[in-house]
């Protein structure tokens, strides 16, 4: 008995470890760039893993990507504030 | 005659020998004629006419009988019952039967439920029931005055002492060949010291003043690692293990037959030592004793009675085996066969299916950070519940009887069973409505002596109910289905979902949440209103139907990032204090088995500090105060002060010592303490103290049983170490306050204002 399929968790690492060779052909700046934005998806595991899809890369990805849509959503809000304020006019 | 069950196991064929505290305030010996039975079933009952016929000098009768073959059954069917006439050979003569026939052809059950525990199922008594025993022409015969589900129960005086020894070592580390210094024996208030002529007149001393005291408890610091094999081996070199008595049956005290077990549990590896029991008197290994350790004496004596151990067995059992034992019982109550090798498989599923179910509780990672104003609200006893109300066990779960059923697992749509309430939900409902009104005791009795009391009898069930979960799902675990823990984990999702919800419609935000308990603040930081917490507490019981606890409102609560990567939140590690003052860590170094005592207890200092704020800001200011601890503290390392003990590290043996290689300090301390003799097993824990950090081989680390007067510690790496345990508690309330930063403050001996 015990567990067939990993946590999501482990999953991601998992799948984390698998990337290592595309890592490994990054620049040492862009290396940094890279890790960072695979941590974004440790920022999503409960929803990655509630998603139950049979590839861990799509709740990974899906995770990066709502993340960087949330960043772009209130970059705008703020940019839009800003500018009702008069800033840069 | 009246009195308290106390001690029970096999004695010659046939006897099971039974230990009364009696009302006149003596012990008694009693002895019944009894033997255990197993039970042998096949397709056909006639194929098992060999079988039989060929072991019939092992048993003293076998008939036929209707038992409940698997858990999954709804008829009885005929099976062999066939008393054994030793109890002790039952794992012989099983694997002897099942050997005469393929894998299946000859099933055996009940051969691994200890003797002892099937004379108490079998008798309907346990451990410390008050009972009337009297002697009838088939053997003894009980009569129970007591109940097994009260909550107050009159139990005798019983006497407990401890032993020590101080060997005189001639290495470093106190071998079974070097001599016996004094033997300290504590009773009640007086302490005898048994230090006088050779060692075989301490060892005799020692017999003598057990005799003399004749206690019901013996209690050792690794009586079964090291104390009494030491002992015992000393007896035998000295000629004289014929008179190395111990226990009130007189038996001559002797080493285990086996070495202890390295066993992998929860992602590490443990090691348990082998017991030594003393027949008559319950011998408590304080270092190997779980119940003991976690719930004391009256937490052991609630374990016994509820789950039918005897109590040497339950001061030695995980808490799984304590609950095997109870569902054995309510499987012998309902005529129900313990399988000796469990076939039952999980129900088979397609990958959609495996994918949708074979996931865990909820877990929503927290946000990091320190926050204010958090309300923290835990289901009570959520999976025990789960189980209990909505009948999950190997049995109910996709039953065969009820696929129509309303009661069905979320998500998945399994259906569960109506008709007839599960083994597990049976067995776990005196568990859970024990623990419910002990703690309610435990409130009114706040100030008592009573408090106490009814504090650890709620612990160990507590532990019972958490391991009742577990066991579903364990392979080992004769009555658990793998589809049983995931119903229970999908209803917890639910249940946790549902509750996000409506918490979010109250106007609050989720900020962690994990399993059972959730931590919830006000959208945008807004205050929350009296009784706001217990408003959206009532409206989650009632719409779950799952009872809550509000543990109250912190004042200011951290939720603290991984070590290795700052950006990402980790469960379970955060530190915050509550409106009362009360102070809730979980996961820090103070909190690690791992850590040395003194780290633990100057973090806990800066955090105690820290906790005097009312507000993020105002902690915030005590950071100066806090880097004050840690200057103080660093300079009683660099000038030796701190007493090696307190700067030991523990750590289990993730391996067996033959496959350290790796120059670790831990490898280190392992290669030094083999060197000096010691056998160390995989699993088996250790304490060290670096040396020489930077060092090469065994000089890095030194065992803490080989430190003496010419031992010094590497005075820097603690420092070092010592600055990220502060650092781990004080970062988030300024960034600057790193351990890089705590440590130039250290060089410079200056507190360096933090921007």
């Amino acid at each position: 008995m015990g567990r067939t399929i990993p946590s999501f968790r482990i999953a991601e690492a998992q799948e984390m470890a698998e990337w290592k060779a595309f890592r490994t052909a990054l620049s040492k700046h862009d290396k940094a760039v890279f890790d960072d934005m695979l941590g974004i998806a440790r920022l999503y595991l409960s929803a990655s893993s509630e998603a139950t899809r049979p590839s861990r890369f799509e709740g990974m990805g899906m995770a990066i990507i709502f993340h960087h849509y949330r960043m772009l959503a209130r970059s705008l809000l703020r940019v839009s504030e800003l500018r009702q304020e008069g800033v840069g006019k | 005659m009246r009195g308290w069950l106390f001690d029970l196991y096999p004695g010659g064929p046939g006897e099971m020998v039974v230990w009364l505290k009696g009302e006149d305030g003596r012990t008694h010996r009693l002895v019944d004629h009894w033997s255990p039975s197993i039970f042998i079933a096949a397709d056909e009952i006639s194929e098992l006419a060999t079988p039989l016929r060929v072991a019939r000098s092992d048993f003293v009768l076998t008939r036929e009988a209707r038992r409940f073959e698997r858990i999954t059954d709804t008829a009885m069917s005929t099976v062999i019952e066939a008393k054994l006439r030793d109890a002790k050979r039952a794992t012989q003569v099983a694997a002897r039967i099942e050997a005469m026939g393929p894998f299946g052809a000859f099933r055996l059950y009940n051969v691994d439920v200890p003797t002892n525990q099937s004379y108490l199922y079998e008798h309907e008594i346990f451990p410390l029931a008050h009972c009337e025993v009297t002697q009838g022409d088939d053997g003894l015969q009980w009569g129970l005055s007591d109940d097994v589900a009260a909550y107050e129960y009159q139990l005798p005086h019983m006497s407990s002492l401890k032993v020590d020894v101080e060997v005189d070592k001639r290495g470093r580390i106190p071998q079974a060949t070097d001599s016996i210094g004094r033997i300290i024996i504590k009773h009640d208030d007086e302490e005898i010291v048994i230090a006088e002529g050779d060692e075989s007149d301490k060892l005799l001393g020692l017999v003598r003043e057990v005799r003399r005291i004749d206690p019901d408890f013996v209690l050792t610091k690794d009586g079964d690692t090291f104390l009494l094999p030491y002992l015992i081996r000393r007896a035998e070199a000295h000629g004289i293990s014929d008179q190395f008595r111990l226990d009130r049956d007189e038996s001559v005290l002797r080493l285990p037959a086996k070495d202890g077990t390295s066993y992998f549990s929860y992602g590490k590896i443990l090691y348990k030592p082998s017991s030594i029991k003393l027949y008559g008197r319950v011998h408590i290994d304080v270092n190997s004793s779980f119940a003991y350790g976690e719930a004391g004496f009256e937490g052991l004596f609630e374990l016994s009675r509820l789950c039918r151990m005897p109590m040497h067995t339950s001061s030695r059992a995980s808490i799984g085996k304590a609950l095997s034992s109870l569902q054995f019982y309510h499987a012998s109550k309902r005529g129900l066969l313990v399988p000796w090798k469990p076939t039952l498989s999980e129900v088979i599923k397609d990958r959609n299916e495996l994918l949708a179910a074979d996931r865990g509780g909820l877990v929503f990672e927290p946000i990091m950070g320190v926050h204010e104003g958090v309300g923290e609200l835990d289901f009570s006893s959520l999976y025990p519940n789960i189980m209990l109300r909505k009948n999950i066990s190997a049995e109910t779960v996709k039953c065969g009887c009820c696929p129509s059923s309303s009661n069905r697992v979320p998500e998945l749509g399994w259906n569960v069973c109506e008709r007839q309430t599960g083994l597990v939900p049976s067995a776990i409902e005196i568990i859970v409505n024990k623990r419910l009104k002990y703690k309610e005791l435990k409130l009114s009795a706040k100030g008592t002596s009573n408090y106490k009391k009814y504090n650890e009898r709620q612990a160990v069930l507590k532990w019972l109910g958490v391991t009742t979960f577990g066991y579903l799902g364990f392979n080992n675990a004769k009555f658990g289905r793998i589809d049983a823990h995931i119903a229970v984990c999908a209803w917890d999702r639910k249940i946790l979902l549902d509750t996000m919800r409506i918490a979010e419609a109250h106007g609050f935000r989720l900020i962690h949440c994990i399993v059972d308990s959730l931590w919830l603040k006000k959208e945008d930081g807004k205050l929350t209103e009296p009784g706001e917490y217990l408003k959206l507490r009532s409206e989650i019981e009632e719409r779950t139907g799952f009872p809550l606890s509000f543990e109250g409102e912190y004042k200011w609560i951290v939720f603290l990032p991984s070590r290795e990567n700052p950006a990402t939140p980790v469960l379970n590690r955060y530190f915050g204090v509550d409106w009362s003052g009360e102070l809730k860590v979980r996961g820090v170094e103070a909190r690690r088995h791992d850590t040395p005592l003194s780290f633990k207890k100057w973090q806990m200092e800066i955090i105690r500090l820290l906790a005097e704020a009312d507000s993020r800001d105002e902690a915030r200011s005590r950071v100066s105060d806090c880097i004050g601890v840690f200057l103080r503290c660093a300079e009683s390392l660099e000038r030796h002060e701190v007493p090696a003990a307190e700067l030991a590290f523990t750590t289990n043996l993730s391996k067996d010592p033959s496959e350290y290689h790796v120059n670790t300090v831990q490898s280190a301390a392992v290669h030094a303490l083999e060197s000096e003799g010691v056998r160390l097993h995989a699993g088996e824990g250790i304490h060290y103290v670096i040396t020489d950090y930077k060092g090469r081989g065994s000089k890095r680390a030194t065992p803490l049983d080989a430190w003496n007067a010419s031992s010094s510690y590497d005075a820097r790496r603690y420092i070092e170490l010592l600055a990220r345990t502060c650092a781990a508690v004080l970062e988030p309330f300024n960034p600057k306050c790193s351990a890089s930063h705590l440590l130039s403050m250290h060089m410079s001996r200056k507190i360096v204002p933090l921007s």
